[in-house]
């Protein structure tokens, strides 16, 4: 994965964003509500196995931000850096065992479904139980990535293994 | 992009619960890392 501007990033988020100096790809800013947030992007091959990579999304209190417009502007920024950057594709993996978690998933998608550029880009979406853990999987990739069509291949081949056999 | 050979079901199974373990581990040192953060921030150290 190649590295993100973070000049770029700083000169379209309404939040700071500072690079975590201990760890590549790792990101951090806080919110007016006192909310600090860590953004991660880590290679991931267990849903695509040809290649993808993993966004972490995590706050301090655990909570979603009451719809808070600044948040959402900073991570759209930051993601849209990714795919600058990297013309990849994207997950975002979750357990959904409890409602928190399960409003946190439904939020990622809101987030998608209302981004000004999602014509750019597709998502593609699966829920499930493994061992009686429920769990959600996005994948997010721009339109023109050449590999789009063999990674959703492979998106519903793991899908369906999981969580329909 | 890599080129892959096709997957067992078990395998992938696997693969699927150690990256989750992966991001398990992740939000425990992430956990960790932000209250380190906002402890500096109510220092003023940042």
């Amino acid at each position: 994965m190649k590295q993100l501007n973070l000049k770029n990033i700083n000169s379209r988020t309404p939040y700071y964003v500072h690079e975590r100096e201990d760890k590549q790809h790792e990101f951090y800013f806080w919110s007016d509500y006192g909310i600090e947030y860590n953004i991660s992007f880590m290679p991931n091959n267990s849903i695509v196995p040809s290649g993808a990579i993993e966004i972490g999304i995590n706050n301090r209190k655990h909570k979603v931000s009451p719809r808070d417009p600044k948040f959402l502007k900073t991570l759209t920024v930051i993601i849209e850096e990714f795919f600058e950057c990297n013309n990849d594709i994207m997950l975002y993996l979750a357990e959904t065992g409890d409602d928190r978690q399960m409003f946190r998933n439904r939020l990622f998608v809101i987030w998608f479904n209302n981004y000004e550029n999602k014509d750019n880009y597709c998502m593609k979406t699966a829920e499930g139980k493994i061992e009686g853990q429920d769990n959600f999987i996005a994948l997010i990739a721009k339109k023109d990535n050449p590999h789009l069509a063999k990674s959703m291949a492979e998106f519903d081949e793991t899908v369906e293994i999981l969580f329909r056999t | 992009m890599e080129n892959t050979k096709k997957r067992t079901p078990e395998e992938v199974r696997t693969a699927f619960k150690e990256s989750m373990r992966r991001k398990k581990e992740w939000l425990e040192e992430s956990n960790a890392f932000l209250e380190q953060i906002h402890k500096q921030r109510l220092a003023g150290l940042i």
